[in-house]
């Protein structure tokens, strides 16, 4: 008995898409736009703006001169990629087997072994797999049949599920299918239509060898699928399996040292696993199990890809030293997200002054004990507000300082975190102690006017005791503030 | 305001000023400066914009107003190389200082791309030559210290900001160092603080960034506006000498382009004429060949009276030049065709520039220059537009590069480019700036509401109020520069030395820094050049005539004033026919009906916005019916009014309106000229209105009257006609529609091979040649040359047929002509052709599609698959072709009728075969719709249906938002008119379907029949096939 393979195809993805991150556009014409800019191509319309003569590959600048109200946003390649993966693993749920197409984003197949008996018919499966789609609100059609591109061609233009009875009756459904629903590359469809081709039957009844002689091995390729001359074996999409390894405490248990115990334990094994499979720690996620009360989880970054259980089992005593759990854990659940090494361990053999995996390392256990953020470094931007001049972000490691020459002559001015008001007298000079003794200035910093406009006037000013400080005059209230001092 | 002027202010002169004409960095225009001068009390300003004059005839013009004396320089970048280049700003101390400010920037402009400019270190003596220089930093003033001498200054430009400091002290040491003095200046971007926002703006345009990326790009704060001189005082309180010193400086430079003294190139006549002496010359040796022995004493008379103004404003040359362009013409033999009021002279049509006798025309007299308005005379020549490029090099050629390049034109800002520049600095979303964008006016009306929220933004948000207020302040702001079609600069001496010369992106161009305007303000004479296509037919049609039919004749020798031509053009068969064919043009000519070349001059000159706007077009049509009695609203009026039966329809007349009745001195009618030709300048126009109606009520003149030529004056700002220029373009109609009438076959095959020009697409131009009898055959390999081609036929209204050419066939072009002609028909077989012919397979499948292998036997199908298999054999390198006769390819299914006229159409944009609208007839007929002869012939009132293709769409501004489309099925055309609610109602459909069908009310007046609209739908029938695209909104 011929085996079974079942199609599911969901047109216009990009457009379903945009739709469904758009729920308000579903009532104006909309399109899938190649960018956020005015002469960016169209890619996808809805019918609403195909209706009104808006054509994919149009600007969408022209195409705003027919319809005014036509929405349009790029999708991107992510986008579709995430979908793709919400899909797959929506229908890895109803079989295990489970190829996306690697040419047709919207087309998934799927192996109907013996599911049949399982949901009662092979029809109740596919209703099953086709209430997968609308759950995901999405749109199209399960076809389940004999060979891959005839079910497609059978699918194309459907919204339900469908079981084909035959082999010829796959071939009789395709054979009626418009070459225009098919995807043929554009040259290879205006030809065939050129030549009063327009339908799989009258292509299929081209002999193969002319097709390809004229139209290329493309063209020839895919006249023998659409032919069920070429049978591609399926090629399943492998579970994302997480490496996990868990750890019972029996009886529940909230100890650290206990716990750290536990994970020690666990993590060998973990690692032990990742070694076998050629991998290395990324990332840990440690999930405690509580009685009566919902999962803890915490996760955990080294610094680079690792396989050093020493230096993780460091990290995870940091980080549940001071977690409170408000319950025992009865089990803990250990997730590795595994990585490649990358030859790394080479450099080891190298001498250097400096260590900088050592300051990585140790900027990981800091990161490990007070969170991520706990670790930043200084960055110059490009603005003229001195607050804005720099910024802190988070770190992973410690980059050798590379100054400009010149530097050196510049005084150096230490900016306060927040500027300190400084109180003025009645001729509005800002009043120290010790006094100031001189002011220079002012320098106008103003700016900022499409959002929050500033406007500060700088001054030098020396102290008695020579302490150089740096203030400014704010323009809207006049009120004087201590900005930094000047070494 | 005027009563800023500070007491006891230092005296002071600002240096440094930027105006808009620093593209993309100056936020104000040479005008704002100069008033906020004046406001200020400043008694004299300079403008100095980066690496150009631009802005600096609009600032001479206001500054002549306002009484401020101008100092001409630049703000010249000078360096050893680009990277290392600083900013030395660059004052003309004399005529010949300035002139070398000129050649530097042409020199820095050479060796940069695009918009910038390096004067190098070893340029800096030649520029010394008559020049100040300002150095605002250390190292340019040890550049300048030595060629400059005690012309160079250390310039302290302060704007309240630290980074300046150190500079400064740089700056100081140097100057004390090599002993040079020092003198105060802002660096002025702006007349007034507020403008600050769009010189941010300007500078992210600049940079291609938004305000949240551009960082310190930026300036830091407001302090680039012009200072009063209290300002001044107080922010060199430290250097009071250096604000003095301004003064000093001011005193030294005194160069003003008053004293630009233009002379026309002279070099080239014989020995011993002068200019005026050769014209003269050459004036009456061309009375002698146009008249012969017989020379009218009225031309005689009129030709001593030019002859005598020429020379007293010594204009001579100008005319020497445009006589020099057209014996170039004539020898090349390329067609012209001279047209402006100076074109149409009695001297003009001596020298052969025009073809218009102008005093049995009755054009002009003493109109054409005057010796009172002294204004630059005014001649455009016409030239075919395919060899118009011959001529440009030939006038670089002639004249030399140094002393001809051609006139720029600013590209400015408008609404629609002002919300998508200024939107995208401010960070709001593109597509939806593009949408407010097309939502938006063209040409200076402020940003509405209304479109920016129907592109989804939030009006109440601060950034779209933003955009708002900048959009309206960016409004005219040039954005950068491009050339002019075809305007002129030649002098005497190179050009060179009075402006900036810039290479333009078009290969073996040159651009000075001045557009059209700023030429005529400075009185230089500018020649024009401009293409016309029209002039490319009527030259294939005369060589057509020559060789076909071997009647030899020019524009000059065509049979004037005949009748059945007349007849033609009063039953509105004009299609292809010069300005006439118009949409609005075709529905005026039934009821103007022209019976005299004058009457097609005023035909030519009354379809538009002046006479339109004026409310002078149905006055004028019920005099000339004998309904309404032909009056003047003053007596002294009659003579202006008489030749229009008392209603003004050329530029020329309201003009002089502006004179005899409302007291204009000739001072302010030049000005009210001026106004006109700059009349997207908002406002400049509508100044003169109550100054014009005032002084028409004054003198006795009705208030209507005086309010409609008003209008019209506003009018004439949309798009200005005088008569020599309807004149000019009248004797090309006047040509064509004779050719059109007496010789339709070689019309058609000369537009054709014309073709692209005019109004319409090659399709209804062959559908306009079949009515008329003219029969068209389809392309042939075999038969077929690259153009369109006579063939001799037998019978028939018509001496020939037109054979269409090859090159209507989409996908073919010129390395394919070439191809072609190397490998000549007759061919045996597709196989044959395939190798002679060396074409690829683009082209090969291009011509099976339009069905040019029939004549070998192989239908369009055949053909498709036959040339597969051959490129699929070359591929191989296998010696034995495949077999291509027709016996040995399989049959595929036939073209019907409908499909094949759809396929000659998505090939070659036309068919001979039939009309897309052919195939719905019978269908048509079933539903009782009626065809376009039909429908013409109905009553006026009857409500009807029609299904036609669409081939034109217009809304001209002047209808009020009302939209003309122009339908055509295979028995003529339909007007339609679509007022504005049914347009709305029925957008996406009248915007882009190809056929409609529509219901409504016919309406007719002198035989001119409109269906007016009521419902649009696209019809309901099978699909149409492929239709040419229409014309739409040009």
């Amino acid at each position: 008995m011929r085996a079974r393979v079942a199609c599911v195809d969901i047109p216009a993805l990009p457009l379903q898409l945009l739709a469904r991150a758009h729920p308000s556009w579903r009532d104006a014409p909309f399109a899938v736009v190649e960018a956020d800019e005015p002469q960016a191509k169209i890619e996808w319309v809805d019918p609403r703006a195909a209706a009104l003569r808006i054509r994919v590959g149009m600007r969408y600048a022209s195409a705003l001169s027919i319809s005014r109200d036509l929405r349009a946003a790029p999708v991107s390649v992510a986008d579709i990629a995430a979908l793709r993966a919400q899909i797959l693993e929506s229908l890895q749920a109803r079989t295990p087997r489970v190829e996306p197409d690697a040419e047709r984003p919207g087309v998934f197949w799927l192996d109907p072994s013996g599911l049949g008996p399982l949901f009662g018919s092979l029809e109740k499966w596919s209703a099953h797999v086709h209430g997968a789609l609308t759950t995901l609100e999405l749109r199209g059609a399960v076809v389940v049949g004999f060979a891959r591109l005839p079910a497609w061609a059978v699918a194309r233009g459907r919204d339900d599920a469908l079981v084909l009875r035959s082999a010829a009756e796959e071939a009789e459904l395709a054979g009626r299918a418009r070459l225009v629903h098919l995807d043929l590359p554009p040259e290879l469809r205006s030809a065939l239509a050129a030549l009063d081709v327009h339908h799989l039957s009258g292509f299929l009844a081209l002999p193969r060898g002319e097709v390809g002689l004229r139209f290329g091995p493309e063209a020839s390729r895919l006249h023998a699928l659409f032919d069920d001359a070429l049978r591609p074996p399926m090629q399943p999409a492998g579970f994302e399996e997480p490496i996990a390894i868990e750890a019972e405490l029996d009886p529940p248990d909230d100890d650290a040292n206990r716990l750290l115990f536990c994970v020690k334990g666990a993590l060998h094994a973990l690692m032990a696993e990742l070694g076998a499979r050629s991998l290395a720690l990324r990332a840990l996620t440690l999930r405690f199990e509580l009685e009566r009360h919902p999962d803890h989880v915490e996760h955990l970054e080294p610094a680079r890809a690792t396989r050093d259980a020493g230096s993780v089992i460091e990290l995870v005593r940091l980080r549940i030293a001071d977690v409170r759990l408000g319950a025992r854990v009865e089990r803990v659940v250990l997730v590795a997200e595994p990585a490649r090494l990358d030859g790394r361990q080479l450099e080891l053999f190298r001498g250097r002054r400096r260590d900088p995996d050592a300051a990585a390392r140790s900027i990981a256990r800091l990161r490990a004990a007070f969170g991520d953020p706990s670790v930043t470094r200084a960055v110059v931007r490009d603005a003229w507000l001195p607050e804005h001049r720099f910024a802190y972000e988070p770190t992973t490691s410690v980059d050798a300082p590379d100054p400009s020459p010149g530097d050196g002559g510049a005084l150096v001015r230490r900016v306060l975190p927040r500027p300190e008001a400084v109180p003025h007298g009645r001729d509005g000079r800002p009043r120290t102690q010790p006094p100031l003794v001189e002011l220079t200035g002012p320098y106008r910093v103003q700016g900022g006017w499409w959002m929050q406009e500033t406007l500060r006037d700088y001054w030098f000013g020396e102290r008695a005791d020579g302490a150089l400080l740096w203030l400014y005059q704010d323009g809207s209230t006049g009120g004087w503030f201590l900005h930094g001092h000047v070494d | 305001m005027a009563t800023s002027i500070e007491r006891d202010a230092p005296a002071f002169a600002p240096l440094w000023v930027k105006s808009n004409g620093s593209f993309l960095e100056g936020a104000s225009h040479p005008e704002e400066l100069i008033d906020r001068a004046a406001d200020l009390g400043l008694s004299t300003v300079a403008l100095t914009d980066r690496d150009s004059v631009n802005g600096i005839v609009r600032a001479w013009v206001r500054a002549k107003e306002r009484g401020v004396r101008l100092i001409c320089g630049a703000q010249v970048t000078v360096g050893p190389t680009p990277e290392e280049a600083r900013r030395v700003v660059v004052l003309a101390s004399s005529r010949e200082g300035y002139g070398h400010l000129c050649r530097a920037l042409t020199l820095g402009h050479a060796r940069r791309p695009k918009g910038e400019s390096l004067v190098l270190l070893d340029e800096l003596g030649a520029l010394a030559d008559g020049n100040l220089a300002l150095c605002p930093d250390a190292a340019s003033l040890r550049w300048c210290a030595e060629p400059f001498g005690d012309r160079a200054y250390a310039l302290l430009a302060r704007h309240r900001h630290e980074d300046e400091v150190a500079p400064e002290a740089a700056l100081r040491v140097a100057a004390r160092e090599l002993g040079r003095p020092l003198v105060a200046a802002v660096e002025v971007l702006y007349h007034h603080r507020r403008r600050r926002f769009l010189a941010d703006v300007l500078t992210c345009v600049r940079h291609k960034c938004t305000l949240e990326d551009a960082g310190r790009r930026l300036k830091p704060n407001a302090e680039h506006a012009l200072p009063s001189p209290r300002e001044m005082a107080r922010r060199f309180g430290d250097v009071p000498d250096a604000v003095a010193r301004t003064v000093e400086v001011a005193e030294r430079c005194a160069f003003g382009l008053a004293q630009l003294r233009y002379r026309y190139p002279t070099e080239h006549l014989p020995r011993g004429e002068s200019e005026q002496s050769w014209l003269r010359t050459l004036t009456w040796r061309g009375a002698r060949e146009r008249f012969g022995d017989a020379l009218p004493d009225a031309m005689r008379r009129q030709l001593e009276r030019e002859l005598a103004v020429v020379e007293e404003l010594e204009y001579g040359g100008y005319f020497l030049t445009m006589w020099d362009v057209v014996q170039f013409c004539r020898k090349e033999g390329i067609l012209c065709q001279g047209r402006g009021s100076a074109a149409n002279s009695a001297v003009c049509f001596c020298l052969g520039i025009t073809a218009i006798d102008p005093v049995r025309m009755d054009l002009l007299f003493e109109r054409f220059l005057s010796r009172e308005r002294a204004e630059p005379p005014d001649i455009d020549l016409d030239i075919e537009h395919d060899r118009r490029e011959e001529v440009i090099q030939y006038v670089y050629g002639r004249w030399g590069r140094r002393r001809a390049a051609m006139v720029a034109n600013v590209i400015r800002y408008r609404t629609k480019s002002a919300v998508r520049d200024v939107g995208k600095v401010l960070g709001l979303p593109q597509t939806a700036l593009d949408h407010a964008s097309k939502l938006s006016s063209g040409w200076g009306e402020p940003l509405e509401e209304d479109a920016l929220r129907r592109a989804g933004l939030d009006v109440a948000s601060k950034r779209v109020r933003q955009l708002a207020r900048l959009v309206e302040d960016i409004q005219n702001f040039p954005r950068h520069l491009s050339i002019h079609p075809g305007g002129f600069l030649l002098g005497a001496e190179p050009i060179d030395t009075l402006c900036p010369v810039e290479p333009a992106t078009m290969a073996d161009r040159t651009v000075v820094q001045w557009d059209k305007q700023d030429i005529e303000d400075l009185g230089l004479f500018k020649v024009d050049l401009l293409g016309l296509g029209m002039l490319t037919q009527i030259h294939r049609c005369f060589d057509l005539l020559r060789d076909h039919e071997d009647v030899d004749l020019t524009i000059a020798t065509v049979p004037a004033e005949d009748a059945e031509t007349y007849a033609m053009i009063g039953r509105s068969d004009t299609v292809g026919v010069f300005q006439i064919e118009s949409r609005a043009q075709m529905s005026m000519l039934p009821r103007l009906k022209p019976r005299t070349f004058y009457d097609l001059v005023i035909e030519v000159a009354i379809v538009r916005p002046g006479p339109i706007q004026g409310d002078m077009v149905h006055p004028y049509l019920r005099r000339r019916d004998g309904l309404e009695e032909v009056s003047y609203p003053h007596p002294s009026l009659e003579r202006i009014l008489e030749k229009t039966l008392g209603v003004p329809i050329f530029q020329e007349q309201v003009m002089k309106l502006a004179v005899e009745a409302a007291g204009y001195t000739p001072g302010e009618a030049d000005q009210l000229r001026r106004d006109i030709a700059a009349w997207r300048s908002r406002g400049r126009i509508d100044e003169h209105e109550q100054k014009l109606v005032g002084r028409m009520l004054e003198r006795g003149i009705p208030r209507s009257f005086a309010e409609r030529v008003f209008s019209q004056i506003r009018g004439f700002g949309e798009y200005g006609f005088p008569e020599s220029h309807a004149a000019s373009f009248a004797l090309l109609s006047y040509v064509t529609a004779w050719l059109k009438c007496h010789h339709h076959d070689k019309f058609t095959c000369a537009i054709l091979n014309a073709w692209p020009m005019g109004f319409y697409q090659p399709s209804t131009l062959v559908e306009d040649a079949k009515r008329h009898g003219v029969e068209i055959r389809a392309v042939d390999v075999q038969r077929s040359a690259w153009e369109c081609t006579l063939e001799r036929v037998r019978g028939g209204p018509h001496g020939h047929a037109v054979r269409m050419g090859l090159r209507f066939v989409k996908g073919l072009g010129e390395r394919e002509q070439q191809r072609l002609e190397a490998g000549p028909p007759p061919y045996r077989d597709l196989a044959d052709f395939a190798r002679r012919t060396g074409l690829g397979k683009r082209p090969l499948l291009a011509l099976a599609e339009a069905g040019a292998f029939e004549p070998l036997g192989l239908d369009r199908r055949r053909a498709l698959w036959g040339i597969r298999g051959l490129l699929a054999h070359d591929r191989s390198g296998l010696d034995l072709a495949p077999p291509t006769a027709p016996s040995a390819l399989p049959r595929f299914g036939e073209l019907a009728p409908h499909e094949e006229v759809s396929w000659d159409y998505a090939t070659s944009l036309h068919s001979t075969r039939g009309h897309p609208m052919m195939r719905l007839r019978p269908t048509l007929v079933d539903r009782r719709i009626a065809d376009a002869q039909t429908l013409n012939a109905m009553p006026a009132g009857r409500r009807v249906t029609y299904v036609g293709m669409v081939i034109c769409r217009q809304r001209p501004g002047t209808a009020t938002g009302v939209t003309f489309m122009t339908l055509e099925d295979e028995t003529g055309f339909v007007n339609l008119v679509v007022w504005r609610d049914v347009y709305e109602r029925f957008e996406a459909i009248a915007k882009t379907s190809a056929v409609l069908e529509v219901t409504g009310k016919l309406q007719s007046e002198h035989g001119v029949v409109h269906l007016i609209a009521e419902q649009l739908s696209v019809p309901r029938l099978a699909a149409l096939g492929e239709v040419p695209r229409s014309r739409d909104f040009h």
